[in-house]
């Protein structure tokens, strides 16, 4: 089977077992470069699963993935993914440090063990904090930004290596509505000004409605792989959650 | 008041106490911000078995000090990372087996010339020639590892899964951590003594912490703190005769009230 | 009488205590058996095998190799203790372990011979050391000296009562104590006729040693002592002290640091590198090493040593 490198994902018939329990069951789809994606499904349904197997920290139990033709562990150490976490572990701020080393963190990968940031390593950390409207910023310390800014700064940190690909896990929760649009405004102008394929993964189905222009409904197996207009209208959602779901639309 | 150093033992004593305060909240700030705060007390009291079994087979002390607290701290990373046992409780197994081992090797030695005051406390007056080498030699060694691995210690520090998505290679650099803390640890019992050494490594970085600094900025503050407290500690041990770990470490914990109290919102 | 089960397991205690002590001696019955003597170090272990020849058994409790201001004989040999007849001490903090249990050795019967009680002691010069750091083990914070050993005159009094608790305990063999206890005062006599003449005219009159051991031996010859500790080995003497000593030293062109076998020499080393001098033995006798007892040595014979290397520290004619 030959390898596509111009599909930024490339998923073929990917399964995972856990402790004889199946996490995944044959999941195949693809992603081309410069597409915005949301992943929806319930909880246990294998989100996260596919997540760590994307970022190289996990092997599928059968089938193979490949972003932009390599290995995730390839495609991670020449930076071509930056990843935003849903939370991170020092989540209570203590920890001291300004929001310029932390995106400059997101550089390191690209950097190498045993190297120094040049000129061009400083400037790419300079886009990613221009891009994200942080610079005003960058001295502050993190435990001092509220929600919002916080996210912004992950963001930046994993645009430091400019990637390709950016994967968001749940990337608004806590975010107050505000901030939520002018993240999901933000990820927009990445994505079509810059280029940059998105992935992310959430619950809102509004989110994904909204922004996405494609989305894929994960639970255990891949149930489908649409356009965010197709999702809505189609059975999925019923197969996805269950029977007793019914959808009730806001329009604003 | 400068007679101080006309005395070749205590320039050397000042050496090594530079030294050491410089390299002890290096290697701090990373276990403080991991929370891993104890780990150095848990290496101190390893260590201090070590120098047991230095003292029992008749090998150099502080070599079998670094390796018994290398030891133990590769085994709590390696416990740690396969999460068979919380950070704490395998924090807890160390330092208490280590001290009991300690007990026991020191009881079995009775009939050797041990000061056990000196390597429990510290002591300034007994630092010899070689024990300046090794603490320079090993000092730099530590210094130039955390120099060139800085950015990824940082990353791993501020959030350990992030650091591993982007890549970095945690365990293996985890693992030089670890043994650079055993390392520091076996340098710093010489000055501070074995009881105090913890204390000299993270208070400086907690009193560092309170002026809400970013990581290099809290490093060289956390550095300055050290210096000032073991400099102004070694003068008062020689002067009011104190025990130098423990003034070094009451200085510390003075400077860490004043940041707190300065500092308070 | 109801036995309670307290009673019952405490006698079952101190069943199995007596059981588990691998005494030599529990019950010495016939006329052949030797008198049981337990000495707290080795000094006084010493000069009571001298003077009591085959007719006594000594049991010397702290072992070869350690200082007996740090022991703390455990449970089995202070079981041990208790079959002895009689029990040398010393007193004055130098064996903290025997003052605690001489009142329950005397209410056993046995013969309790407690050497500092019967001298005049030497104060301890407290002010001397000022300022020192005290080891954190508990010490016996003696007022008084007690390393009355090292002065051979002294010592002949103490081989004298020595003899008469022997004799007491075991009147049938008190011609054969008379004679041995002549025997080894003789050589005490010679002991100290060497010392008067070896440190009768010296360049120095000042010695420095590790811990102030040596203050009766050196009042007896007529020198200074300047210690680095204090009384105790275990004392780690501040870093002004040991500058001021090199200072001394200096000054007083002492090219001679004593260190002693049973504790750290590290202190005397900084001294003596300090300064360029160099470092010997000055030994305490209060306990001998392995090493030592395999060679022979004895207290006279470290006595003499001690003799030579004073003559060479003093530089004595």
């Amino acid at each position: 089977m030959s390898v596509n490198a111009s599909l930024a994902i490339d998923v073929s018939h990917v399964s995972f077992t856990y402790n004889s329990h199946l996490v995944l069951e044959d999941v195949s789809f693809t992603v081309p470069e410069g597409s915005y994606t949301g992943i929806i499904g319930p909880n246990g349904g294998g989100k996260s699963t596919l997540l760590k197997i994307m970022l190289g920290l996990l092997e599928p139990t059968e089938g193979t993935l490949h972003i932009f033709g390599k290995s995730p562990k390839a495609a991670r150490k020449s930076g071509q993914i930056g990843y935003v976490p849903q939370r991170i572990t020092q989540s209570d701020g203590s920890f001291p440090s300004t929001v310029e080393e932390i995106v400059r963190s997101g550089r390191v990968p690209v950097v190498g063990m045993g190297r120094w940031f040049i000129v061009e390593d400083k400037n790419a950390v300079e886009k990613a904090m221009e891009v994200t409207g942080i610079l005003s910023f960058r001295r502050r310390l993190i435990g001092n930004l509220s929600g919002g800014e916080r996210q912004k700064v992950f963001i930046a940190r994993a645009l430091a290596s400019s990637p390709q690909i950016l994967i968001l896990d749940e990337p608004t929760t806590g975010v107050d509505m505000g901030a939520k649009e002018k993240f999901y405004t933000l990820l927009k102008d990445l994505n079509e000004t810059m280029g940059i394929t998105i992935i992310f993964v959430s619950h809102d189905i509004e989110v994904m409605t909204k922004e996405a222009k494609s989305v894929c409904c994960l639970n255990q197996k891949l149930l489908c792989c649409c356009s965010s207009h197709q999702f809505l209208h189609d059975k999925t959602l019923q197969q996805l959650y269950g029977e007793q779901f019914s959808f009730i639309q806001h329009t604003h | 008041m400068f007679s101080i150093f006309a005395y070749d033992f205590m320039i050397r004593a000042f050496i090594a106490g530079i030294a050491t305060a410089v390299i002890a909240p290096t290697i701090g700030i990373f276990l403080v911000t991991r929370r891993y705060s104890f780990m150095a007390d848990t290496l101190a009291h390893v260590s201090l078995a070590g120098v047991a079994i230095g003292y029992l087979t008749g090998l150099k002390p502080i070599l079998t000090a670094i390796a018994a607290s290398t030891l133990a701290a590769l085994s709590v990373e390696q416990l740690r990372s396969q999460k068979k046992v919380l950070g704490e409780s395998a924090l807890a197994l160390f330092l208490s087996g280590g001290l009991a081992l300690a007990a026991v090797l020191l009881s079995a030695s009775k009939g050797m010339n041990i000061n056990l005051s000196s390597i429990l406390f510290g002591s300034i007056a007994t630092v010899s020639p070689s024990d300046v080498w090794w603490i320079l030699g090993l000092g730099v060694v530590v210094l130039l590892t955390i120099f060139v691995l800085f950015k990824e210690l940082y990353t791993i520090s501020f959030d350990e899964e992030l650091a591993e998505a982007s890549g970095l290679r945690v365990r293996l650099i985890n693992r030089i951590l670890i043994v650079l803390a055993a390392v520091t640890v076996a340098l710093s019992m010489r000055i501070v003594g074995v009881l105090l050494v913890g204390a000299l490594m993270v208070i400086p970085v907690i009193a560092a912490m309170q002026w809400q600094r970013g990581f290099a900025q809290t490093l060289f503050l956390a550095i300055a703190f050290s210096l000032f407290s073991v400099i102004t500690g070694l003068f008062a041990s020689y002067y009011l005769g104190f025990a130098s770990g423990g003034t070094i470490v009451l200085i510390a914990i003075g400077i860490f009230l004043v940041s707190a109290l300065i500092k308070r919102k | 009488m109801k036995t309670s089960p307290l009673s019952l397991s405490l006698l079952g205690v101190l069943l199995l205590a007596g059981c588990g002590s691998t005494s030599v001696t529990t019950q010495p019955n016939t006329a052949q058996s030797k008198l049981a003597v337990a000495a707290t170090f080795y000094p006084l272990a010493h000069f009571a095998e001298q003077v009591g020849g085959t007719n006594v058994i000594v049991t010397q409790i702290t072992p070869g190799g350690v200082e007996p201001h740090d022991y703390e004989p455990d449970p089995q040999e202070l079981a041990r203790l208790q079959s002895s007849k009689v029990f040398l001490m010393n007193g004055s903090g130098l064996d903290p372990w025997a003052e605690k249990i001489q009142p329950d050795i005397a209410a056993k019967g046995i013969a309790v011979l407690s050497m500092s009680e019967s001298f005049d002691l030497l104060a301890s010069e407290v002010d001397e050391h000022e300022g020192e750091e005290h080891s954190e083990e508990e010490k016996e914070h003696s007022a008084f000296d007690p390393h009355i050993w090292l002065d051979p005159i002294l010592v002949q009094k103490q081989v004298e009562l020595i003899r008469d608790v022997l004799t007491n305990a075991d009147p049938k063999n008190a011609q054969e104590y008379r004679t041995n206890a002549e025997k080894y005062t003789q050589m005490l006599i010679a002991l100290d006729e060497k010392y008067k003449q070896g440190l009768a005219s010296c360049k120095l009159r000042k010695a420095v040693t590790s811990h102030n051991a040596f203050n009766y031996l050196a009042d007896r010859y007529n020198f200074e002592i300047l210690a680095i500790s204090g009384l105790s080995p275990d004392d780690e003497p501040s870093a002004k002290r040991i500058s001021e000593i090199a200072d001394l030293a200096r000054k007083e062109e002492i090219d001679t640091i004593f260190f002693e076998t049973l504790a750290s020499p590290k202190i005397s080393d900084t001294i003596a590198r300090e300064i360029g001098a160099k470092t010997a033995v000055l030994n305490p006798i209060e306990g001998i090493t392995n090493e030592e007892s395999q060679r022979g040595e004895t207290y006279i014979s470290l006595m003499e040593t001690n003799l030579a290397n004073l003559r060479t520290a003093l530089k004595c004619q």
